[in-house]
């Protein structure tokens, strides 16, 4: 029987929580956002015509709710937790936006990512670590737009 | 209370549009060789295509992209593309499971689900929109 593993996590994997990496900017744009909308199928004007956006009551294109991953890129690497070479497999445990402000066409925006939490656990389905990245992107005047929390499984 | 469904069909084209348009390279969503050698019988959809499925739907329903306040989704089974020989599609209803004030605001959950043309829940998911 092969005995399972447990706390693979180690002391430097567990000192990567928190720490963010340099920002990286984007600028949005309009071209961007529209090969976005062709490629889902989303075909409201607001997002790539101006005036449709001005007479819907914006003062600008606003982003699409689902553009965030185009845009997903920090400014420097973000490491990642080695977890002592455990485990053969990762899985996608899925994604949550948190939309805190507006943002539109021809911002800035500045996208930095860390770890928010590395974690544990052992089950059903034997031991797995649980990693949570958190992307955080911000507007020119320092504040919050977008946060994308996204939690990978590795056994 | 049921949101309308949002009924949408991905083609390879969608894939490979997908994949420039957010700049991920993954081979499994358009090179089907690789799918195959990774066991899978077709490419497969990005879990953030079928995100953007579940946001059209429940944006559709709130009238605009600035009234959700968090979505979020899970990737439990795969999509594969439509083909001329195998008829696929992507299929989203939602369900309201809460109402709430918070911050001044009217808040709703909405629960989604991804199904793919076999009734098959790939796709589960959650938004919060602010009614008003």
């Amino acid at each position: 029987m092969i005995a399972e593993p447990h706390d693979v996590i180690s002391a430097a994997d567990r000192a990567l929580v928190g720490v963010e990496t340099e920002p990286g900017y984007h600028l949005i744009e309009a071209g961007a956002v529209k090969r976005f909308c062709e490629a889902v199928g989303l075909d409201d004007p607001i997002y790539v015509d101006a005036a449709a956006a001005h007479a819907a009551g914006y003062p600008e294109r606003p982003i699409p709710a689902a553009f965030w991953p185009a845009i997903q890129v920090p400014g420097s690497e973000l490491r990642r937790p080695e977890l002592g070479g455990f485990g053969t497999r990762n899985m996608n445990a899925g994604t949550e936006f948190d939309y805190l402000k507006p943002a539109y066409v021809g911002q800035t925006l500045a996208c930095t990512a860390r770890i928010a939490d590395i974690r544990e656990r052992s089950g059903r389905a034997g031991y797995m670590v649980i990693t949570v990245l958190e992307y955080t992107w911000r507007d020119e005047a320092g504040d919050v737009v977008t946060q994308a929390r996204l939690t990978g499984v590795r056994l | 209370m049921a949101i309308p469904e949002l009924h949408k069909v991905a083609t390879t084209r969608s894939l490979v549009r997908f994949a420039g348009a957010v700049g991920d390279w993954y081979e499994l969503h358009y090179d089907r060789e690789a799918a195959e050698h990774a066991g899978l019988s077709d490419v497969i959809l990005q879990g953030y295509l079928k995100k953007a499925f579940l946001a059209e739907a429940v944006v559709n329903w709130a009238g605009s992209p600035q009234r959700l306040r968090r979505l979020s989704a899970s990737y439990r089974g795969v999509d594969m593309p439509a083909r001329d020989w195998a008829h696929r599609s992507f299929t989203v209803r939602g369900t309201v499971t809460r109402v709430w004030e918070e911050n001044g605001e009217k808040l709703v959950e909405v629960s989604l689900e991804g199904v793919d043309q076999t009734g098959a829940v790939t796709t589960p998911g959650k938004a919060v929109v602010a009614l008003g």
